[in-house]
């Protein structure tokens, strides 16, 4: 099969994932059901789960795990290593500060939501980062980021336990649900402001998709090839990290999807960031919507955290293949 | 090289008083070096290990920039050439390089034609054309297929070496191609690299095989302690005196009757 061919199958998955996630809960629409109800058919109620709730959901999942896969993918690419995740530069570590912080006070004397909080507290950790990044040298310097990424992070995890010590145990729990990752919060307005600030940085993306694949190679054997590396990378971080930014403000942190969707697309077909990114995308939409709707369906009425799902049913699965492509 | 891109002459590469002192080094790695790298002929640079020839090629290649001093392309100075611009005319191939995700061979060779391609151009049948041949002269028809992870080091160095000559450069900078290769395939590359000169190509080559150098090079450069030791004719440069002065070894050059077959000799010390 092509490059077009697989492309096309993993639309035809994040399609499948969508109709499920569409179809399955409480009140079990069919798939033909659920094309019906998109197409204006069914009764008011069955057109009030399947619209109303559940289709922001499976686009939030779709767009989220989408974009956290390509973040991932990115950040592997330039830091050249293949444990980076979309969470290694501490952004996922400073929006849960702002996002509990929020929580605990903002109800109180903040007219700050926790969306906001984490959005705000997300950028922060970026800005310190970047900046001590580029503190070195004439650019940016890869070790230091990295470095500067988990010393961050583990600031502001020490911060975000500090600020749970002095949480009642409602918002405690509430606080540890949103650091698990949760879909649930999700309207229509949302993901849609969502997917219109995520467009550019994905675009980029995409764009240095090419610069990428040299860049694997070490940052000097690019620069004799011809590319802008600093340009580069700077694009890259920024984009990737602006994605995991504004995701993570509406879901909280899911972890693993930016971690392992990378992998496997490489390990089955392959790392050119041409086919790389789209795979990416396309695998983690598919996998963080049918993660999301196991979350809210195997427990019922219960809801698992979103992101402790996609561990559980990741992790299986990547050892499998890791094992199965001896590497 | 395929002939599509004759059209423009080879240009010099000049490096002039170069010094360069990496961070929190104690001294520098090279002070006041010269070197012409210059089309139709092969720049031999010898030298023990930490007398500057890696950093020089770097310097040459713009890689890093000098401390003073300065690198000019067909007169101009490498800083206002565009990177582009520049990876069009000049190829690097490094010393070493690690690739931690998969990759394959092919890839890693047409990799030398991206300044060539516009921003959204795919592979034309010139740049397939390209990566082909470069893969031949390297002798690599055969793995073309396979990951570079794969490869044994000699391959990986051949592998490097077909990329820089996917870039079709009229000016070839080489950090020890022959360091990982057994002497076929060293014998290989520098006939290879004498065919680039014959053909117009400027090339410069840093390794540690004397011999070969003396062999191959019309001109030679011997560093030591970041300094110009010896420059000018193989003949010259390689001295019982030169040599053993810059490596703290005694030598002596055995005599042979073929041409090219003098040798360098380490005596007992």
């Amino acid at each position: 099969m092509g490059r077009a061919g697989i492309l096309a199958a993993l639309l035809a998955l994040a399609g499948a994932a969508a109709l499920t996630a569409l179809g399955v809960g409480a009140a079990d629409v069919g798939p033909a059901g659920v094309v019906a109800t998109l197409f204006g058919a069914g009764d008011e109620a069955q057109r009030a789960v399947v619209l109303g709730i559940r289709l922001p959901r499976a686009l939030l999942g779709l767009l989220v795990g989408g974009a956290l896969a390509v973040a991932g993918a990115v950040f592997q690419a330039l830091l050249r290593n293949p444990l980076a995740d979309p969470y290694v530069l501490g952004v996922s570590s400073g929006a849960a500060v702002g996002a509990v912080a929020a929580m605990l006070a903002g109800a109180a004397w903040l007219p700050l939501d926790v969306e906001a909080g984490a959005l705000a507290g997300a950028l922060l950790a970026m800005f310190v980062v970047l900046r001590v990044g580029l503190a070195g040298g004439p650019g940016l310097d890869t070790r230091a980021l990295l470095l500067a990424g988990v010393a961050v992070g583990a600031f502001f995890n020490a911060v975000v336990l500090l600020l749970l010590t002095t949480a009642d145990a409602e918002s405690f729990r509430s606080a540890m649900f949103w650091m698990m990752g949760s879909l649930a919060r999700a309207g229509l307005a949302d993901t849609g402001r969502l997917a219109l600030f995520l467009a550019p940085c994905l675009l980029v993306a995409a764009l240095l998709s090419r610069p990428l694949n040299l860049l694997a190679t070490g940052e000097e054997s690019a620069v004799y090839l011809g590319v802008p590396v600093e340009r580069v990378k700077q694009a890259g971080y920024v984009a990737a990290s602006l994605a995991v930014a504004l995701s993570v403000s509406v879901v909280g942190v899911v972890g693993f999807v930016g971690l392992i969707v990378p992998h496997a697309v490489r390990m089955l077909w392959g790392g050119d960031h041409r086919f790389l990114l789209p795979a990416c995308f396309l695998g983690g939409a598919a996998f963080l919507a049918l993660a999301d709707t196991v979350a809210r369906t195997v427990v019922a009425p219960a809801e698992l955290p979103t992101g402790v799902v996609t561990s559980l049913i990741g992790v299986p699965l990547f050892v499998v293949l890791l094992a199965r492509s001896g590497r | 090289m395929s002939g599509r891109r004759g059209k423009e002459a080879g240009a010099e590469l000049a490096g002039t008083d170069l010094v360069f002192r990496y961070p929190r080094a104690p001294k520098d790695a090279v002070s006041g070096v010269s070197a012409r790298v210059s089309p139709n002929s092969v720049l031999a640079v010898i030298g023990p290990n930490g007398s500057g020839k890696s950093t020089l090629a770097r310097l040459l290649a713009g890689g890093l920039a000098p401390r003073s001093g300065t690198v000019a392309y067909g007169g101009a100075p490498v800083s206002r050439w565009g990177r582009r611009e520049l990876a069009r005319r000049v190829a690097v191939v490094p010393q070493s390089e690690h690739v931690p995700f998969p990759l394959a061979v092919r890839s890693l060779v047409a990799m030398g034609r991206y300044p060539h391609l516009g921003p959204w151009r795919r592979e034309r049948a010139e740049d397939a054309a390209a990566i082909s041949a470069a893969l031949a002269r390297c002798g690599l028809e055969g793995l073309a297929g396979r990951l570079v992870q794969t490869l044994s080091g000699g391959e990986r160095q051949r592998a490097r070496l077909a990329r820089a000559l996917a870039q079709e450069p009229r000016t070839l900078i080489v950090d020890e191609p022959t360091a990982a290769l057994d002497m076929r395939y060293e014998m290989a590359i520098f006939r290879l690299l004498r065919a680039l000169a014959a053909a117009g190509v400027a090339v410069m080559v840093v390794t540690h095989n004397i011999n070969l150098a003396t062999r191959f090079g019309d001109r030679m450069l011997l560093l030591a302690n970041g300094a110009v030791a010896a420059q000018g004719p193989p003949d010259e440069v390689v001295t019982a005196r030169n040599i053993s002065g810059a490596y703290g070894w005694p030598v002596t050059i055995a005599r042979q009757a073929f041409p090219g077959g003098d040798a360098l000799q380490v005596l007992p010390g």
